[in-house]
């Protein structure tokens, strides 16, 4: 089996366009890191007594004074109930940092954020070279070759399987991982929250995306030795992930935002996914806003029902199905 | 008797397409002697990759039994099939690795050494090209580099599905000579083809199959000496000539200005009847049996020569037949 592995891996890497696909996984969570750190580069002194300057003005400006002078009059009334001089001063009188043009470094919020788009961004890019990886041998016709020096199909299936998983869990690892270090030692380097708290929540959210982005490539790989193409593969993915969503919104279905693909992809990788629910009893009354939750626990177990089914319909029929040349 | 290495029974494989059961091998008995060079001959769609396909366990039977070195199939495949190297339709790599590479990760498959790729591409020369892409390889090159791969077990059976496609008029020469060499070694080759005149040249056997059953199956020439020569009677007035060998019980049909008169055993007795009415031989020659003419005989693509007479009026087209009794030659 180890040989099996071996060569498998090495007919992985061999493949121009895998290789591609995982340079632009590297260079797309590179890019977006670049762009994170960027975006939150420290704030020069410059801009921070422009921001100075501006907060200084505000009260003078004619609208926001007449504004102040009126809550001040009456908060409640104003504001609402509870509310005092004091709560109308901070929101009417601008502070520093609402004039500042750019926000901090922040890691919890990156998680949301950029770190989200990277992680779905890299499962969908070794979705692709696994989906190639499994469908070249199809399209050209190698499987033949292959199984006429191992039979045992089986084998052959379980080994490109687990260079699918090692080799994505791998690319996953180091991409992703490298983006959230290098966000890491950004934040450290300029003294931004990076402390325990935020370092696991982080921790938690990198495991989460490598486990989705691996279990995503090893179901593609499934699904192109089902269908016997690439193509098909991709083409279902979509059509789930994309008809899910369109489902969900025209059926007159409870809940039905509770089973489409994207929603439990969030729910799995965000650190609290909520979804507007339009069939909701309380939505459809007017009276709530419909959301409800999805925790990392359900969106992973319906994922994983889907990679189960996914693998065991594509072992069994690649077992018993006939193979003939394309 | 020989020892079978390769042995069908009642092998039937249906395929059903938009509702439609199609029988592509329909109770195939089938049987390879140990060594040699078996050829495996059908028209197209006949049924011979489909049962090429189920002897190497890519597609299952639906019923019968197949045995491989009296091992059953496909229980014990995996043993089996590391005796046989196979091409099958046509020899399938990965177009973007090098054909030194696809061999390279095939012999790792079976825990091979990395250089038993390089002794196979020397075998059927390829070792100049080996290295480019095999995207870029012409058909011929790409059936090298099947047989390479089928040679890397050093397998005692050898399985080739039209190996002489696409090759050039030297590579077909070296084609042959390797299989022969192969054959003439104790590997047994059973070499599916269309290209009959190489295949008559190369195989020591051969088994003809039709609609999915076995027509004919033995040694080249105990099945074409079922098939009768001729002797083409080049001469003037064949009409009169035709009816003095007939008168001397030669079976004899007229093919457009010859005559073409059943068996060879004796041309200076055709000679010595007809110049005895003053009618001279131009030319006299053997019409020998060769595979293709038997093989379109059984299969039914070409009426049988002169085997039509007078007597049942079923001459080929543009045939006139005539004598209803073949005679002994020198009668």
């Amino acid at each position: 089996m180890s040989r099996l592995l071996r060569v498998e891996l090495a007919r992985y890497r061999s493949r121009r366009i895998i290789a591609l696909l995982l340079l632009l996984a590297a260079l797309l969570a590179a890019l977006v890191a670049f762009k994170s750190a960027w975006d939150t580069r420290p704030i020069t002194r410059q801009e921070a007594a422009t921001a100075r300057a501006n907060a200084e003005m505000e009260p003078q400006n004619g609208d926001v004074k007449q504004e102040l002078d009126a809550c001040l009059a009456n908060p409640e009334q104003y504001l609402g109930t509870g509310t005092t001089a004091e709560d109308c001063r901070e929101n009417f009188t601008g502070s520093p940092s609402n004039y500042l043009p750019r926000k901090q470094l922040d890691l919890d919020g990156t998680v949301k954020g950029n770190g989200l788009g990277v992680a779905i961004a890299v499962a969908g890019l070794l979705v692709i070279a696994a989906a190639v990886f499994a469908g070249s041998d199809w399209a050209s016709g190698s499987i033949v070759t292959q199984l006429l020096f191992e039979p045992r199909r089986s084998r052959v299936w379980v080994a490109k399987a687990i260079a699918v998983t090692v080799a994505s869990g791998a690319v996953a690892l180091v991409t992703i991982g490298g983006f959230w270090l290098a966000l890491y030692l950004v934040a450290a380097d300029r003294g931004a929250p990076h402390g325990s708290a935020v370092v696991s929540d982080v921790g938690w959210h990198v495991l989460r995306a490598v486990l989705f982005a691996t279990g995503a490539a090893l179901g593609a790989f499934a699904l192109t030795m089902l269908f016997r193409h690439s193509v098909a593969t991709l083409a279902l993915l979509f059509t789930y992930a994309v008809g899910g969503e369109l489902f969900a919104i025209l059926l007159p279905v409870d809940n039905l935002g509770r089973w489409t693909l994207g929603n439990n992809v969030y729910g799995w990788l965000e650190t609290q996914m909520r979804y507007f629910d339009p069939s909701a009893p309380c939505a459809r009354l007017g009276n709530c806003n419909g959301l409800e939750h999805i925790g990392h626990l359900q969106g992973g177990v319906y994922l994983l029902v889907l990679l189960l089914v996914a693998v065991l319909a594509s072992l069994v029929t690649f077992r018993r199905r006939d193979v003939a040349a394309a | 008797m020989s020892e079978l290495v390769v042995e069908t029974r009642g092998l039937r494989k249906v395929f059903r397409d938009r509702g439609r059961r199609i029988v592509a091998v329909d109770g195939l008995d089938l049987a390879v002697e140990r060594g040699g060079v078996h050829g495996f001959l059908g028209p197209n769609g006949s049924g011979k990759t489909t049962t090429l396909r189920m002897l190497l366990g890519l597609a299952t039977p639906d019923a019968g039994d197949i045995r491989i070195f009296g091992e059953p199939l496909p229980s014990r495949l995996p043993a089996v099939l590391r005796r046989v190297g196979a091409v099958v339709e046509f020899p399938q790599f990965s177009p973007d690795l090098s054909g030194r590479r696809n061999l390279r990760l095939l012999a790792g498959t079976v825990g091979l050494p990395r250089t038993r790729a390089d002794e196979v591409l020397e075998q059927v020369g390829l070792t100049r090209r080996a290295g480019g892409r095999v995207r870029g390889y012409s058909t011929g090159m790409r059936q090298r580099l099947g047989l390479a791969a089928a040679l890397l077990k050093d397998p005692d059976v050898l399985v080739l599905d039209e190996p002489l496609n696409g090759l050039d008029p030297a590579g077909i020469t070296d084609m042959r000579e390797l299989l022969i060499r192969l054959g003439d070694s104790g590997v047994t080759v059973l070499l599916s083809s269309h290209v009959l005149a190489e295949v008559q040249q190369v195989c020591s056997s051969v088994s003809i199959i039709g609609d999915g059953r076995l027509l004919a199956s033995g040694k080249v020439s105990d099945l074409l000496g079922e098939s009768t020569a001729y002797t083409r009677v080049v001469v003037a007035h064949t009409k009169r000539a035709a009816d003095l060998l007939t008168r001397a019980g030669y079976s004899v049909s007229v093919d457009g200005d010859s005559l073409l008169v059943h068996g060879h055993e004796h041309p200076e007795e055709i000679s010595r009847i007809l110049a005895a009415e003053e009618l001279y031989v131009a030319e006299l020659s053997a019409v020998r049996p060769d595979l293709e003419s038997f093989f379109l005989e059984l299969t039914g693509h070409r009426p049988p020569v002169a085997h039509a007479t007078t007597s049942n009026g079923s001459g080929g087209p543009g045939r006139e037949t005539l004598g209803d009794e073949p005679a002994e030659a020198g009668a």
